[in-house]
């Protein structure tokens, strides 16, 4: 047996097995021909049942009788059993070298699905599910590479021409900025990536801790004050006095930054954002609403995956790993995330967390 | 922090600790007629002094040592009141009123608010 994509060995089963065969022959001799015998012979002693002619028939009699049954017996079992399995068996096969294509049609009608039918049904889910895995694989190693060629061209490009003694300070400078932002952003995808990796495989968030989610939030929107002053949109917030949470701090920060950046960018000038937290189901609910260009119901359903980025004029910044990130975290917080949008109307983001009762000092 | 650096992250958290560590290095404060002292605890438009109490003045002078940077009420809140008071974010709100009141001869700076969030300092030149 070797590991997945290599050829493994098959493993041959027989029909017959001379070992049944033989139990079965016993089986049937003796319990089925005593009382034959013993009524037949009409002998005294079991000296005579031996000497006496019947044993020799009657033993021919249950050697034919167990090779008919059992005939009959593995006949059924081959094709009620034995077919369908050996057919599941050679489909495994396939699918452990790697063709994800393979699918088995059910045995019985609708009507009559036994057992191995609902075997087959899960098979081929199983196979589809692991299809899929390699496809997104697939898919996220493409998107992966998308990304990391733009700024690896723009590092390459301006190091190159670098080399040129001719060029003024200002153009020097002008292309030592533009290499240092492109490393930036890998630097920045490549965190994200791991960090999104880390994610997906974790059960729990790392460091649970105490603290107030209320000034989390406002150090959040404070620290991006620069960013909407500078479009002049009016920013609101609405926050409790104090929520204390148990939850990962660092984590959740990345929510709220992800969530109001890019309230922030997909707003135009003068709009309106705001940053609603409020008491809600033994929790708190965080809404993040802006009056930006908003989202088609299309891209809506997929606005959560990795890499994806609706709006192609703004794919430069950002990595479209935010969202995903953003929904894994809550995910693991215990929380939920949605969202609505209307397209030139604005988007709201709703985050819903738990929080501890038992701290709640109102 | 994870490596490879993510500078924008590094240099967020190294404001984060600055400002835990409250570094300031002024003693003195000084934008156009308006004087603060730090070792003195006083303040004065034009020479004439100004009362204020250690607590309006630590609030003053921390927010114009960064001006233009924006502070949380809860930032404030947790610099400047014991951990023991009950005080309310309502009282940083009271203060910042007291400040704007006692500082309204002057056209230096003023406080602006930050709807729901804080107030930061605004020089005027």
């Amino acid at each position: 047996m070797k590991t997945r994509h290599g050829t493994r060995k098959k493993n041959k089963s027989s029909y017959f097995s001379l070992r049944n065969y033989i139990l079965t022959l016993l089986l049937f001799s003796i319990i089925g021909g005593i009382p034959g015998i013993l009524y037949a012979s009409n002998a005294q002693n079991w000296q005579d049942v031996l000497i006496s002619g019947y044993t020799g028939w009657y033993l021919l009699y249950w050697v034919i009788f167990s090779a008919i049954f059992s005939a009959f017996a593995a006949f059924r079992r081959y094709r009620d059993f034995d077919k369908p399995i050996k057919q599941l068996s050679q489909a495994a096969n396939q699918v452990a070298n790697g063709d994800f294509s393979v699918y088995l049609p059910a045995i019985h009608d609708a009507e009559h699905y036994d057992y191995l039918d609902i075997l087959f049904e899960d098979f081929n889910l199983m196979v589809s599910e692991l299809g899929s895995t390699e496809t997104l694989k697939s898919n996220f190693i493409s998107n992966v590479s998308h990304e990391f060629k733009a700024p690896l061209a723009v590092i390459q490009g301006y190091a190159n021409s670098l080399n040129d003694d001719s060029l003024s300070v200002k153009e020097r400078q002008k292309y030592l900025r533009a290499i240092v932002e492109a490393t930036n952003n890998l630097a920045s995808l490549v965190t994200n990536i791991l960090r999104l990796n880390k994610l997906e495989n974790q059960n729990m968030p790392t460091k649970l801790s105490y603290f107030d989610l209320s000034r989390q939030l406002a150090d959040c929107a404070l620290q991006l004050e620069p960013n909407w002053e500078k479009k002049e949109i009016d920013f609101q917030a609405d926050l409790l006095d104090h929520c204390p949470i148990l939850a990962d701090e660092d984590m959740l920060a990345i929510v709220w930054n992800n969530l109001l950046n890019n309230a922030i960018k997909f707003t135009p000038e003068k709009g309106k954002v705001s940053l609603i937290q409020k008491k809600q189901d033994q929790g708190v609910l965080i809404s993040v609403v802006d009056s930006g260009i908003g989202m088609e119901s299309s891209v809506i359903d997929h606005v959560f995956e990795q890499f994806y980025q609706g709006e192609t004029s703004h794919s430069n910044s950002g990595n479209g790993l935010g969202l995903a990130m953003a929904k894994k975290i809550i995910s693991l917080s215990n929380g939920t995330i949605s969202v609505q949008s209307k397209v030139n109307l604005g988007t709201t983001f709703s985050v819903w967390l738990p929080t501890d009762q038992k701290n709640d000092p109102d | 922090m994870v490596k490879p650096i993510d500078l924008d992250e590094l240099k967020l958290r190294i404001s984060a600790v600055l400002r835990r560590a409250n570094i300031s290095q002024n003693q003195k404060i000084e934008i156009g007629n308006l004087l603060l002292k730090s070792e003195e605890i006083s303040a004065s438009i034009n020479g004439v002094p100004i009362p204020l109490t250690v607590r309006e003045f630590n609030i003053l002078f921390k927010m114009l040592s960064f001006a233009g940077r924006a502070f949380s009420r809860a930032e404030l809140l947790d610099d400047f009141w014991d951990t023991e008071s009950n005080a309310s974010l309502r009282a940083v709100d009271v203060y910042i009123t007291k400040l704007r009141e006692k500082f309204k001869s002057t056209n230096a700076f003023e406080i602006k608010t930050i709807h729901g969030l804080g107030y930061k300092t605004v020089i005027r030149s």
